[in-house]
Order: structure tokens, then C-alpha cells, then sequence
């Protein structure tokens, strides 16, 4: 960015504030006329759209005095965020619709689902429902604070015909704010620096969050990548949410760097190849009515670049594939209430505000003008994708309950959550053309009673075959373009993952079918549990784990929570019967509470693991309970490297995994503490990837401090790291790894021998999924026993010299 | 024993097998370059690379354990397949 002097700054802040900012009397729509029984933000709150920046309280308060002046509001809660905020969603039509909401909520879900019947004068006297979200990333300012005023302009403005189109054609559904904790984060870190006046200079502390920024919930998630993963409360509503209303037309507002304009739709390749051709017009549709607006208005914006629709766990994305046209909005994001841009021109908050209202109003016009063509294409697609009419060779996916039945029951949950049909063979079957997941070649396959089937021909079916097929092409096209970069030197047009298929990164053995299997099958209709219980009744001697599940895992966080005394064996062993694996747990009565029995099966029934009773330790092959291969488990104290310089969604994922879904805690050391704090009562340090905005682990691991935690390490304990953080152990005055990140290959090492070493890093692998060998026999191995077929060839050399 | 399973791998880094004695290689990518990548995209030369390279380590330091996974495995909270690895490590290293 250019240099401007100090002085011109002032200049340009001392000018602009009387006049400009902090007049009320601007028109953000031309000509408008209000009804000034429907109150405005300064009459509740104090001051006018886009003078300050509205805080999570405040617009609430707002939204509540809105709902409370007209019959043509509601205003409703859907979740509830880790901080304890509601969230909540806006209702806006014509009073005649509002007054019969629970009717058009009941033929949606009839639109949704054609093949249970609808008839055509339903689809014909439907609205189109229209969802603007906004604030999914809390730094993200101008969209939430332009849903207060879309609201307020919907229910206010008079004799306008695109309002008055607007609230009779269209449900009118707004989503304020995604992530109240994140805009709470950023409000109050921007209330605390800014000063007497605010400061145009990007370099200014109030544009420049500390650590972990706005963007993030309470646990630090990327929530526009949450949505197929649903591991936030607040994603879970909204999915949830969603299937309440089955919205035609769905904007997600988000912001983007300070220097850049507006982004519409529609968006950069590469596509989705599972959002229809149909779709992709409506996409053009819609991002031409922005574009008449914006035109009009004089405002910049750019579209089909940047932005793809690619991974489906955006908030664009998602609702697509349900068959939404989704679409992502981006304002160049002012990050505070006035900056200077590199174009030589200042931009205040009002103006990035203006910029979403519009787009908002746009997107409603157009969902009104288009209402009856919108719906019924909305039903057709669903009904399309239900009867098959897509070209698509895979018909099913078939998933097991091998390894691990508990991955395959949060699998299954999780699609039904999303509204994908699940449905489950009562017998065995046979599919003459079916392929596992390392296998391009279809044959006949047998499969057990308790299989379960997902049909790729169903109303949410393109969802279920880009979340579960092995593999999303990108188009040869887009692959070409990059392949063109690369020889420039160029770096890719990449934005997020390339692979995200569910029964991979489950680890649940599936399936992929070229014919749609004929067997008796019943419908999942209710979430399926995991019963753990305690087999044997109460054991004289022990309770035995075996170590095969991720609920395993969880039952042992019970344990240790608990202080029950745990032993885990290092090698395989048989008793009653049954083979436990290596890692299998041991809880000996002895030394332990009386009510041992309770205790371990509330834990049996809350983790869902299996516990066995024994009232001998004579193992028919494999070490005996007092054997020094059964070690005994020292309870973990877990310390986790955290704030500055650690990736936060890499550390907030470290404490939801270990905090929400095994419950284990975790102390939080902040990185810059790390010196002075005492180690010596933990014996497990985290340390999450760095972040490459924050200098990476040298600007905290160096000299006096890693030698302490050298020491610390040597003393007994154990560190554990993650990616980025990996690579720094292999640094030479290190030394804690005996490895070293690899340069890039050299086409030809021979030929390039005598010449200076090449040091440039290999390219980079973009968020593929790949295939590991594990070695069960150490103990980190451990839970991995029969697993999927893998790929075959070579085995890797897993003891090199 | 072995036995096969995924990883995420979203990153420039490949990392060389422990040698004998310096540590353990618990997990390896798969030794082929045709094969490794299961799902996704990838350039050939990266691939070829990372064959055979690793991917979780374990190293001893006097009474404790280094436990180096190439990869942030718990990556968006989403590879509950390799959920195991990582409580493994937390929950067995003091004991060994």
C-alpha cells in the first residue's frame, strides 16, 4: 500500500467527519420514503446505520423493537453459541403471508420431497423463500450491520413496488448474525484501541486484531467450512435450520481484504460438478440484477474470480447441493470505521454497509421477480436428483460397520442430520456391480444384514455423492490453467481442500455402486446410539477395554477424569474367548474405588465403549495383567501451546477434540507465557502448527525456552506436534526430530550433481487424501488393527538404515 | 502388523523416514506413487516424493517421547478416522 503522510491523514479524517460520517439524514436507497412508526437504529440504539459499529447486544435490542412494531416480523431463535448468545433468524412478509407461515412451512417440505406427493397449485402459490446470512466470520462487520437495515427498510418503506414485491412473493429469511462470539471479539477489540477519532491507516491497531481475531467461534472454528462437519452448535442450527425452510435463494455476506471492491456471483471456477447446469444460469441470474444495481449505483465489483464453488462445507456451497442457489457475497472489508485504500480513496463503514444493503435488496428483487419460475425449479431439481435424471456412473454407497461401528454410527448421524435418506438391509445382499474405495474396477459383492445403503437418486442426492463418493473431479480445464501457472512459476488458483469424502476420513469401510441394490432395506428414521455396556456383571478381579474404537478413547477420558487407576497392555492378548488388541485397558479392582462396578458402567453407558468382566488374569496367549508389558497409565496433565504464534483454528481444534468430543481438559499456555510458566506439573505439551501471520514457533521457541523444554521432554514428558510444528523439531539447533523437511526432488538428480543443491519446497499438496501404513505394534498404532483395503503395492520401509 | 488408512495432506511438507535406532516410523505413506493418493488432486512430482516418506513419528529423549505427526490431524475436527493416533498420543505417552 502507498505511504500517505501523517498529516494528510488527518487532514483527510478532520474532513471528513462532520460532513460525511456522522450525518443521519443519508439515503442509502434514493427517494425512499419511511414510515416513521417503524423505529430506526438511532431512535433504539444511538446512532445511524453505519456510524458505529453495532454490537452483538445492540442488535439484538434493535431486531426485537423492529419485530415489535410490526405484524410483518418475527424474530426467532435457532442456537445457542459456545459463550451462550442466541442466535436468532428474522421472518419478513406480507401480513398475509405471516398469518399462514405454518401453512407455507408445510407445503416447503412438501416442494422438498416430491415423490411424497404435492400438487401443482401448491408449487404455483408459493412464495420463493430468500435467506440472506450474514456474519459468519465476526471481523466481518458490514454484513450484519446491513441486515438490520434491510430489515428495517423491508418493513418501513412506503409505496415502494420492489418492497411491496418483495413482501408479497418472497419468505424473506435473514440470519443477522452466524457467529455472535466472533463479532463480540472484534467490537470490543476495535471499542478498545480506537481513539478520538477513528484512524484511516491500515497499520492503525484498531484494523489489525490480536490474536485469535473476530473470524473464529468460542473454539476457534472456521464456521464457513463447518458445514458438512456440523461440529459447532451454531452450524448444527443452522443446518437444522435450513431444512425448517428450504430456501430457493440463499446469500452468504462475507467481507474481504480492505483494497479490494464487491464479489458477486457468479463464482470462479472450478464448479462443483454436482451443481447443475440449471443452477449455474440461475447464478448468471442473479449476479446480473446485482449488477444492474451496482451499475446504477456507481459501485466496483468483479465476479468469476477468486471465489470458486468447489468444497462443499461453505456457506455457499452447502445449500446448493439441497438445491439453493447459493451464492457468496464479498465487501472489501473497512475493518474498523474509516481506511485508506491504495487507490487513493478513503472508504467509512456506512459506504461498506451501503454496498451489502444493496446487494441484499438486489438479491430479494430478484428472488420476487423470479418467485414462480424459482420455486418450481427448486422442484424440479429435487425431484430430479430423487428419479436419477443427472449423469452420474455411481448409484449408492454402501457403508460397513468395520473397523469401528461408533465411526460409522457419527457417519450415519451425521448424514441424516443433513436430510440424506439413510437406509439399512435387514438381510444379506448382493450387488453385482459394486467397487470399495481402493478399486476403479465394479464386481459382484456380497454384504451383510446391517449394511447401510445411501441412494445417490434422492432429493438431497447430489449432497450425498460429493460428500461420499471417493473422489470430486475438478474439470480438466481448470487443471489445465493450472498446470499453465505452474510452468510460469505462478502459484495455484486453489482456495480450499481438493478431497473431502467422509468414509475416508472416517476410516469406515464403503462402497461405491454401478447398480441400485434390491434387498429388503429399512429406512433410518431416528439417530442411531452406541450402547456400551459392562458384559459379565461385576468382576471380582478386572474390567477389561479393548482398544479398537474411538469410543474406547472416550471412555478412558472418563476413567482418568475419575481417577480410576488404568492399565493399557502393549501386546495382543485372548481371554474369555476374545482376542483384545494391543492397547486393550485393564481396570484391576485393587487400588481402586469400591464402587468401581457403578462407576465404569455409567462410563460404559456414556462413551459407548464395550467393558468385559474377568475374575482371572490366566490369559489363554498374550501377557498376563501383571506382566511389565501391562504398563500402568500415568494420568495425562495436558498443557496446549496457545494464543500467539499458533494457528488458532489449528489450536482451538486440539482443545474441542480433547475438551467436546473425548472430554478431557486441557490448560491453555499462552505461547508468549511459555518462559516463565512451570511445566513440571504436566506431562503432556501440545504444541499446534504455527501460524504464518505469526512469525511461526522461533519467535517463542528459541534459546532459554527450548532448552526447557528439551529438559522437560528428557525429564519424562511427552510433546506432541502437528504439521508446521513438526517441521520446526527438525531444525538444527533443535534437534528434538532426526529428520528433515525434504527440498523439492530434482527431475534429475544425476545430471544436476556439481550443481548448487536445489532449496525450493515441493508443491504443495492441496488437501488431498492420502494413503497411510501403519505399524500397529508401537503403542501410537494402537486401535488399528483390521482396517480398509487399502490400495496395495509395495510396503514402505518402515526400518530404512 | 500393518495396516492401511488416510490422511488429509494439505501442506509442502515431506518429511524422510526416521533412520533405524534415531526413533520409530509408526505410519508411512504408501510406498507407490501411483497409489498413495486416494482422493483428490495432487502434481505427479509431489507425489512421487512423498511415497514411502512419513507421516507419524516417535522418538525417544531421554524419558520422554517426541510425537511428530506430519500433518495437523485434527484438521476442522472433521478425520474422526485418525481421532486414534492423536489419543494415543496423549493418552498413552506418560505411561511409556
Amino acid at each position: 500500500m502507498k505511504r500517505t503522510s501523517l498529516l494528510s491523514v488527518l487532514f483527510v479524517i478532520l474532513l471528513m467527519f462532520p460532513t460525511s460520517l456522522f450525518s443521519t439524514d443519508f439515503e442509502f436507497m434514493p427517494g425512499a420514503a419511511y414510515d416513521p412508526a417503524i423505529p430506526t437504529l438511532k431512535q433504539v440504539v444511538g446512532h445511524a446505520n453505519g456510524e458505529k459499529i453495532t454490537t452483538v447486544s445492540d442488535m439484538e435490542k434493535y431486531l426485537r423493537a423492529l419485530e415489535e412494531s410490526s405484524p410483518r416480523m418475527k424474530l426467532l431463535p435457532y442456537a445457542k453459541s459456545w459463550e451462550g448468545r442466541t442466535l436468532h433468524y428474522v421472518v419478513i412478509s406480507s401480513e398475509e403471508n405471516m398469518n399462514r407461515l405454518d401453512a407455507i412451512k408445510s407445503n416447503i417440505q412438501k416442494i422438498a420431497f416430491p415423490d411424497q406427493g404435492v400438487s401443482d397449485s401448491i408449487i404455483e402459490n408459493m412464495p420463493a423463500v430468500a435467506w440472506l446470512a450474514n456474519g459468519v466470520h465476526g471481523s466481518e462487520i458490514s454484513g450484519p450491520e446491513a441486515a438490520l437495515l434491510t430489515a428495517y427498510h423491508l418493513l418501513a418503506a412506503q409505496n415502494d413496488d420492489t418492497v411491496n414485491n418483495i413482501l408479497n412473493n418472497c419468505i424473506t429469511i435473514i440470519d443477522p448474525l452466524q457467529n455472535p462470539d466472533g463479532r463480540a471479539r472484534f467490537v470490543n477489540y476495535f471499542t478498545q484501541r480506537v481513539g478520538r477519532w477513528p484512524d484511516a491507516d491500515p497499520q492503525a491497531a484498531e484494523h489489525n486484531e490480536s490474536w485469535p481475531g473476530g473470524r473464529y467461534n468460542h473454539y476457534l472454528f472456521d464456521m464457513n467450512r463447518d458445514w458438512f462437519g456440523m461440529t459447532q452448535p451454531e452450524t448444527e442450527g443452522r443446518i437444522k435450520l435450513f431444512q425448517e425452510w428450504y430456501p430457493q435463494v440463499m446469500a452468504d455476506l462475507h467481507e474481504m481484504g480492505g483494497n479490494s471492491t464487491y464479489y458477486f456471483a457468479p463464482p470462479a471456477i472450478p464448479h462443483n460438478p454436482e451443481i447443475t447446469d440449471i443452477q449455474k444460469e440461475w447464478l448468471t441470474n442473479m449476479g446480473r440484477n446485482n449488477a444492474k444495481w451496482f451499475d446504477k449505483m456507481k459501485f466496483d465489483y468483479f465476479t468469476r474470480e477468486v471465489f470458486d464453488s468447489f468444497y462443499p462445507g461453505y456457506g455457499e456451497g452447502w445449500p446448493m447441493f439441497q438445491g439453493t442457489i447459493g451464492m457468496t457475497y464479498e465487501q472489501g472489508s473497512v475493518r474498523g470505521l474509516v481506511l485508506n485504500r491504495d487507490d487513493e480513496t478513503t472508504m467509512d463503514y456506512r459506504e461498506s454497509v451501503h454496498h451489502q444493503f444493496i446487494a441484499s435488496v438486489s438479491t430479494l428483487e430478484a428472488a420476487a421477480v423470479n418467485s414462480k419460475e424459482l420455486v418450481r425449479n427448486f422442484y424440479n431439481y429435487r425431484k430430479n436428483a430423487a428419479e436419477g435424471n443427472f449423469k452420474r456412473e455411481v448409484k449408492e454407497i454402501i457403508l460397513s460397520e468395520s473397523p469401528d461401528p461408533s465411526r460409522t454410527i457419527k457417519l450415519v448421524n451425521n448424514l441424516l442430520k443433513q436430510g440424506i435418506q439413510v437406509k439399512r438391509a435387514t438381510a444379506e445382499f448382493k450387488n453385482s456391480r459394486a467397487r470399495d474405495f481402493f478399486n476403479d474396477e465394479f464386481a459382484e459383492t456380497s454384504f451383510p444384514a446391517g449394511s447401510f445403503i445411501v441412494p445417490l437418486d434422492q432429493a438431497a442426492g447430489h449432497l450425498a455423492a460429493t460428500l461420499l463418493m471417493r473422489h470430486t473431479p475438478q474439470s480438466e480445464h481448470f487443471i489445465e490453467i493450472q498446470k499453465e501457472r505452474r510452468d510460469k512459476g505462478l502459484g495455484d488458483q486453489i482456495y480450499d481442500l481438493t478431497s473431502w469424502s467422509l468414509p475416508l476420513l472416517f476410516d469406515v469401510k464403503a462402497w461405491e455402486t454401478g447398480e441400485v441394490s434390491s434387498a429388503d432395506f429399512q429406512t433410518v428414521n431416528e439417530p442411531l446410539a452406541e450402547k456400551g455396556a459392562v458384559t459379565g456383571g461385576k468382576a471380582s478381579l478386572a474390567y477389561l477395554v479393548p482398544w479398537n474404537s474411538n469410543s474406547s478413547a472416550k471412555i478412558l477420558a472418563e476413567l482418568f477424569r475419575r481417577d480410576i487407576r488404568v492399565f493399557a497392555s502393549d501386546l495382543p492378548f485372548s481371554i474369555l474367548d476374545r482376542e483384545f488388541p494391543a492397547g486393550s485397558l485393564i481396570v484391576k479392582t485393587k487400588n481402586n474405588p469400591g464402587d468401581l462396578y457403578e462407576q465404569i458402567s455409567e462410563a460404559a453407558a456414556s462413551s459407548g465403549a464395550s467393558v468385559f468382566s474377568t475374575d482371572s488374569s490366566w490369559v489363554a496367549s498374550g501377557p498376563n495383567f501383571g506382566s511389565n508389558n501391562v504398563r500402568f497409565l500415568e494420568r495425562p496433565r495436558v498443557a496446549l501451546l496457545y494464543d500467539m504464534p499458533t494457528n488458532p483454528t489449528a489450536t482451538g481444534a486440539v482443545r474441542f477434540i480433547l475438551e467436546q468430543q473425548y472430554g478431557y481438559p486441557v490448560t491453555l499456555i499462552p505461547g508468549m507465557n511459555l518462559g516463565r510458566a512451570d511445566l513440571s506439573g504436566y506431562n503432556v505439551l501440545i504444541v499446534p502448527q504455527g501460524s504464518r501471520y505469526t512469525g511461526g514457533l522461533n519467535s517463542v521457541l528459541g534459546g532459554r525456552v527450548l532448552e526447557k523444554i528439551k529438559s522437560w521432554v528428557t525429564n519424562g514428558g511427552t510433546l506432541v506436534t502437528l504439521g508446521a510444528s513438526t517441521e520446526f523439531l527438525t531444525g538444527e539447533k533443535v534437534g528434538l526430530l532426526s529428520t528433515r523437511a525434504e527440498f523439492k526432488d530434482s527431475p534429475d538428480k544425476k545430471e544436476k550433481e556439481g550443481k548448487s543443491p536445489n532449496k525450493t519446497r515441493p508443491d504443495n499438496i492441496p488437501g488431498a487424501i492420502l494413503s497411510i501404513t501403519v505399524d500397529n505394534t508401537h503403542w501410537l498404532g494402537f486401535g488399528y488393527d483390521e482396517g480398509l483395503p487399502g490400495p496395495g503395492g509395495q510396503q514402505p520401509d518402515f526400518h530404512p538404515p | 502388523m500393518t495396516r492401511d488408512c488416510q490422511v488429509l495432506v494439505d501442506s509442502n511438507r515431506i518429511f524422510t523416514p526416521l533412520e533405524t535406532g534415531a526413533g520409530r516410523n509408526v505410519a508411512l505413506y504408501n510406498a507407490d506413487p501411483e497409489k498413495v493418493m486416494v482422493s483428490g488432486f495432487a502434481w505427479e512430482e509431489s507425489l512421487r516424493q512423498i511415497a514411502g516418506k512419513a507421516c507419524i513419528m516417535h522418538q525417544r529423549s531421554g524419558n520422554g517421547n517426541v510425537v511428530a505427526f506430519a500433518e495437523d490431524i485434527n484438521y476442522r475436527a472433521f478425520q474422526d478416522g485418525t481421532n486414534l493416533f492423536f489419543l494415543n498420543a496423549v493418552f498413552f505417552g506418560p505411561g511409556h
